[in-house]
């Protein structure tokens, strides 16, 4: 931990326009949570890509911010609202334009065009202990939860500006105090389906909201990294800790006092809630059939779309080396974010995320297995 | 001019005067305010249809998306920003947005006493009012310099008697140290066994309904409450101190969700005239069931409120000790405070009157807004004139990184 001052020693003399607008935040958040103290960030994440969330004012400050101004650390960036090499007939070339605009900008500051919302598996995998400055919400309870870093819910300017000075304000999820697991969860049946992790995080969001859950698994399988994304990003979106811990597996679970109180969930809660979330309708060709969100690995998209059938099926996932030139694939593209054809209402996904947003912005949405939706592709 | 000063912490910007759009309702920046308007849009909201560009928007938080600081900056391009956002708890996106939008932003523990204000000057971290307005703010000039200093009722009364018996001995040793100091402070005294001894004879409990047969029991517990006071600021007048006994409700109430809210603002005068406040905790009544305002809760309240830096606990031992060594435990944090807790549970520590715990319980709640924080021994002359300069090696509580 550092005193904040340490920041004016490192940016003295003639500051670029991002520099001076990055240390204002450090030390704003600072302010704001009467804080005096910062520390090294290795590794950042940046959200704030779509041109549907920003806007073109929104570019003119990514413009001024990023006149002469660099990253010191390594940093990559989410996903935009579309795939730019191949966005669709329902996009116009003035919003790609746009969207390339805000690409060229983030790049033009040494920012990664992983275009991910998993940054874990495009190159940016930080270490247990380490600090960083992620502001992907599911990505923030991954890193925290599964990897062991250190990250607040950043906002994508906060990132940014981390990035820039290389610092972010000691508060939050850095101190060890606040890791701290506040309630045990006795998860009373095996889950196995990725789905009930993505379900399990939104009762917590119900009913433990900002609570930090540590849970007792009742599975002999393994749980896998899909489980764990599932989780991580449900319990976020529905309104619950940006951490949690898993008894006996993720690397902080038994670091801190045990919690106190403890509640209990069963499948048959998670099932009521499926029921409650989910809307029902039968399919047709105006439904779309959509996952990864959170993205998944660039191996394991290139598995699902190799072996899909249906023309209205779409899987989002890291913009990839390769080219990949299937209308199935959005790279580097996000649904919650996106356009999407007028023709489109009905939504099938094994996403309880995506389902929150799609549904906020007026879709029907079904949740189905992760299971089901393999065989409908 | 008569002005009032509300004190609070600029976070970003410069100083600015205004008009105020108030709420008590949290809004969204993402969603709730129309970007190309600056018209409040979120549905039902207290401010629905109304403008906040140019205005010093005040309300208690940001609720939404995390993308809230765009649509601040994209109002701010506009020129439809607030002024100034005035908020009791600030958070990233607001403060983020704020940045970007050049706008002022201020986090202020108190906005309720904002309600009725029609425009305000943010002067560094300082809210200016003109006490010419509609109706009276606090009169808010309180010198931080202020202690709050809460004397134990296991000092000033035999606690263990079963009937109410005042320890005049130990209140003398108080108030000669006391008399010694040169400082300003209110003082609050607790209740030991004109408190607890009643309430178990009388078979009073806490949070059950006033019932026939026990409203007699209550009001003689409240009037006990009242012969203490006399019986302890007796003793102080007689060391040169001229005490002015509060009673408690009329700096205080409840809320419907039976919180304590704060609300008296005379204690200025009181002390500006050369008084001594002397507060004491009460049973309350809150819509039908009843609770005790205790003394560890308005030393709290009443430090949060006029923005003081000290609150000092005296008891009858030296501070807090570790439950399973008993080794003395000179700093308290939220950190180790999890472990002595989880001590105190797995040993079984009966707590009965919300003893020490409830204390640490509230001095850390205090240090979240800059208070220090010291549980220390008011059995001898000494140790309640070190305690007093702030030179005790008993048990603090202090605001993080001080």
């Amino acid at each position: 931990m550092r005193d904040i001052s340490v920041l004016e020693k490192i940016f003295s003399g003639e500051l670029t326009c991002g520099q001076k607008l990055s240390l204002e935040i450090i030390r704003g958040l600072s302010e704001s949570s009467a804080s005096r103290y910062v520390v090294p960030s290795s590794s950042a994440q940046i959200s704030g890509v779509s041109f549907y969330n920003i806007g073109p004012e929104g570019i003119d400050f990514l413009d001024t911010f990023a006149k002469n101004t660099r990253v010191k650390i390594k940093t990559t960036l989410n996903p935009g609202a579309f795939d730019t090499d191949n966005p669709g007939n329902h996009i116009n070339s003035r919003e790609v334009e746009f969207q390339k605009k805000i690409y060229s900008i983030y790049e033009s500051m040494g920012i990664s065009l992983s275009l991910s919302c998993s940054p874990y598996f495009t190159g940016n995998l930080p270490l247990y202990g380490q600090h960083i400055s992620w502001s992907e919400s599911s990505a923030v309870v991954f890193a925290n939860s599964v990897l062991g870093a250190r990250t607040n819910r950043e906002s994508g300017i906060s990132a940014l500006s981390s990035a820039v000075t290389g610092f972010t304000p000691a508060i939050g999820l850095h101190l060890s105090k606040n890791r701290f697991s506040d309630v045990e969860i006795d998860v009373k049946d095996k889950l196995d389906d990725p789905v009930l992790f993505g379900l399990l995080g939104a009762w917590c969001g119900k009913n433990i909201p900002g609570k930090i859950p540590l849970f007792h698994m009742n599975t002999d399988k393994h749980v896998g990294v899909t489980h764990l994304q599932a989780l991580s990003a449900s319990i976020i979106t529905y309104g619950g800790a940006s951490m949690f811990h898993i008894e006996d597996f993720t690397p902080e679970w038994k670091d801190y006092p045990l919690p106190q109180s403890s509640k209990s969930v069963t499948l048959k809660d998670l099932n009521y809630l499926w029921n409650e979330l989910s809307d029902d309708f039968e399919y047709d060709k105006n439904t779309l059939f959509f996952t990864g969100c959170p993205h998944k690995s660039m191996e394991d998209s290139l598995s699902i779309i190799s072996r899909t059938n249906r023309t209205n099926f779409l899987c989002a996932g890291p913009r990839g080396s390769c080219k990949i030139n299937n209308n199935s694939y959005m790279a580097g593209g996000c649904l919650a974010v996106s356009r999407l054809p007028d023709n489109i209402r009905k939504i099938v996904t094994d996403s309880v995320k995506a389902m929150f947003y799609l549904k906020n912005r007026g879709f029907s949405v079904k949740l189905v297995s992760a299971e089901e939706m393999d065989n409908l592709k | 001019m008569n002005q009032s000063v509300i004190h609070g912490k600029k976070i970003f910007g410069h100083n600015i005067s205004g008009d105020i759009l108030y709420s008590e309702n949290s809004l969204s920046f993402y969603g709730g305010i129309n970007p190309e308007t600056g018209t409040v849009v979120q549905k039902s909201h207290p401010l629905e249809g109304k403008s906040v560009a140019g205005k010093i928007l005040v309300i208690p938080f940001a609720s939404g998306s995390t993308v809230g600081n765009w649509s601040l900056y994209r109002l701010a391009k506009r020129g439809l920003a607030p002024a100034a956002v005035i908020m009791s708890k600030t958070d990233n996106v607001t403060t983020v947005g704020c940045i970007m939008g050049n706008i002022t932003l201020f986090a202020c523990n108190n906005i309720s006493l904002l309600k009725y204000i029609k425009s305000l000057e943010i002067k560094e971290n300082e809210l200016f009012i003109d006490s010419t307005a509609d109706k009276p703010v606090t009169e808010k000039l309180f010198s931080e310099s202020v202690f709050v200093i809460k004397v134990g009722g296991s000092l000033i009364t035999h606690k263990e008697s079963s009937e109410p018996s005042f320890n005049r001995e130990n209140a003398e040793i108080f108030a000669s140290a006391f008399s010694q100091w040169n400082k300003k402070a209110i003082l609050i005294h607790g209740a030991g066994s004109f408190g607890h001894s009643v309430v178990r004879q009388k078979g009073l409990k806490i949070s059950s309904e006033v019932k026939s047969d026990t409203i007699k029991g209550w009001s003689e517990l409240i009037s006990l409450q009242y012969q203490l006071n006399i019986l302890f600021t007796d003793v102080l007048r007689k060391y040169g101190i001229n005490p002015w006994p509060v009673q408690p409700d009329s700096f205080f109430d409840f809320n419907r969700e039976g919180k304590i809210i704060t609300t008296g603002n005379s204690l200025l005068q009181i002390i500006n005239r050369g008084f001594t406040p002397v507060f004491y905790g009460i049973p309350f009544n809150f819509g039908k069931k009843t609770g005790i305002l205790s003394g560890d809760d308005i030393a709290l309240n009443l430090a949060v409120f006029h923005g003081l830096k000290n609150i000092i606990h005296f008891t009858s031992t030296d501070g807090f000790y570790d439950p399973e060594t008993k080794n003395p435990i000179m700093e308290i944090n939220r950190g180790n405070w999890n472990i002595h807790k989880n001590k105190l549970h797995s040993l079984n520590y009966a707590d009965v009157t919300g003893g020490i715990g409830g204390k640490i319980e509230s001095l850390l709640k205090a240090s979240d807004s800059g208070i220090t924080g010291l549980i220390t021994s008011g059995l001898t002359t000494e140790k309640i004139i070190s305690a007093l300069n702030l030179d005790s090696n008993h048990t603090w509580i202090r605001p993080e990184n001080s």
